[in-house]
């Protein structure tokens, strides 16, 4: 039909976006062949009519959305003047011999099908272990408030303790999670490019019957959270704001 | 620092709403979508690179979050069509699909509906938000041919309904 020059040929030259030399044979073309002329332009026509009609009729952005930019602007500038505080549940950054310990603790264990940390040393802080693969699991990451619990379909529960930001933006979550017959394990995750990623595990860190966490295995925590840079934990709304976000 | 980014984000919400209503038809969803984009695109603003553009890179976000939100719908049990090729019209995830509502459409956001999203979404960055082929393909995560091949669908069947010769 249009022998050597297709649609998207003709298109592409209507939008500006073949090269000079490229264009410069369809402009030959077109010169002699009305046919191609008339296909050039009911391209750049149909372009027109809806570049037209969406310039016509503006799209109405809510006011609340404005502010809210404002407001995520002037929030970091402030960060940026105000060095946050540190962490009030967890102590400060504990000395490098304490992460060897965690990596110790870090126990190959099951998060929810497929996924299993394997032991050795902690990879550093802004690496994943893996990450989460179980779609309920995930789920229940997005959703369920700190403080908050929920039984998965399989039975495990999981329930989160905290959730908070790096230095670096990230939000992460700290939660337990239980499997009948198997020990309570307890993990921070991480939301980045869409996905959970695990980057602490262990078990223990949950109160036993004394109602008390065994103290060594919460140090361990706190010095995986230190090193992660973690932030205060998020109160209620802004932890909503965060998993509506998500 | 300073507020360039956000002044640009401010003067792009209207495109970022246009976008969203391209993808979803329901303006309280598109708002959803702007919000969210927003909110991400201040959580990831380091990654943003400021010798590019930020039009491709709020695009991309956006469509991200559709495409999230999709999901998340889809786990609760609301099937919302992404990509239903056998939806003329398009189809509203919330919103009323009626008549009216119709009645109100332009011809050409009528033509528009009735593309199937693909290429409808091809048709909206490049010919509304004036995005150049490459950086329609980086906001789709789709190769560049396949933008010029669903654009030129697009723009045949656009010139047809509305009868352009």
């Amino acid at each position: 039909m249009n022998g050597e020059f297709d649609d998207e040929i003709l298109m592409a030259y209507a939008d500006g976006e073949l090269a000079a030399d490229a264009a410069a044979r369809v402009e030959a073309a077109i010169a002699v062949d009305p046919a191609l002329s008339r296909r050039v332009s009911l391209f750049a026509k149909a372009r027109r009519a809806v570049a037209d009609d969406a310039a016509a009729h503006p799209p109405a952005v809510p006011e609340a959305i404005v502010a809210r930019v404002r407001e995520l602007a002037a929030g970091r500038a402030a960060a940026e003047l105000i060095r946050l505080p540190p962490p009030e549940r967890h102590r400060s950054a504990a000395p490098p011999w304490r992460l060897s310990i965690a990596a110790a603790v870090a126990l190959a264990v099951g998060l929810g099908t497929g996924l299993y940390l394997a032991e050795g040393p902690m990879p550093s802080p802004g690496l994943a272990i893996a990450a989460v693969a179980d779609p309920a699991l995930r789920a229940a990451l997005a959703d369920v408030p700190a403080g908050g619990r929920t039984t998965l379909a399989d039975g495990s529960e999981v329930a989160p303790i905290a959730s908070f930001r790096t230095e670096d933006g990230r939000f992460c979550r700290e939660f337990t999670f239980g499997r009948a017959g198997a020990p309570v394990v307890v993990a921070v995750a991480c939301h980045v490019a869409q996905e959970w990623s695990v980057g602490f595990a262990m078990t223990g860190g949950v109160p036993d019957s004394t109602g008390y966490a065994p103290a060594s295995s919460l140090e361990t925590l706190d010095a995986f959270i230190a090193a992660i840079g973690a932030g205060p934990p998020l109160s209620p709304e802004e932890e909503a704001t965060a998993l509506a976000a998500l | 620092m300073g507020d360039g980014f956000s002044d640009d984000l401010i003067r792009l919400l209207p495109n970022l709403k246009r976008f969203a209503l391209s993808l979803c038809h329901a303006p309280d969803v598109a708002d959803d979508l702007v919000q969210l984009t927003v909110e991400r695109a201040f959580a990831a603003r380091d990654r943003f690179d400021p010798a590019t553009r930020l039009e491709p890179w709020l695009f991309r976000i956006l469509r991200n979050a559709w495409i999230d939100m999709v999901r998340r719908e889809r786990t609760r049990g609301h099937e919302v069509d992404l990509d239903a090729a056998d939806a003329p019209g398009g189809r509203a995830v919330d919103g009323p699909d009626s008549a009216e509502t119709r009645l109100m459409l332009s011809a050409v956001q009528a033509a528009m509906a009735e593309l199937p999203p693909e290429q409808r979404a091809v048709m909206h960055l490049v010919c509304v938000e004036e995005l150049s082929y490459a950086e329609a393909a980086e906001v789709l995560e789709i190769p560049k041919g396949t933008v010029m091949s669903r654009l030129a669908r697009a723009r045949a069947a656009i010139a047809a309904r509305l009868e352009l010769e």
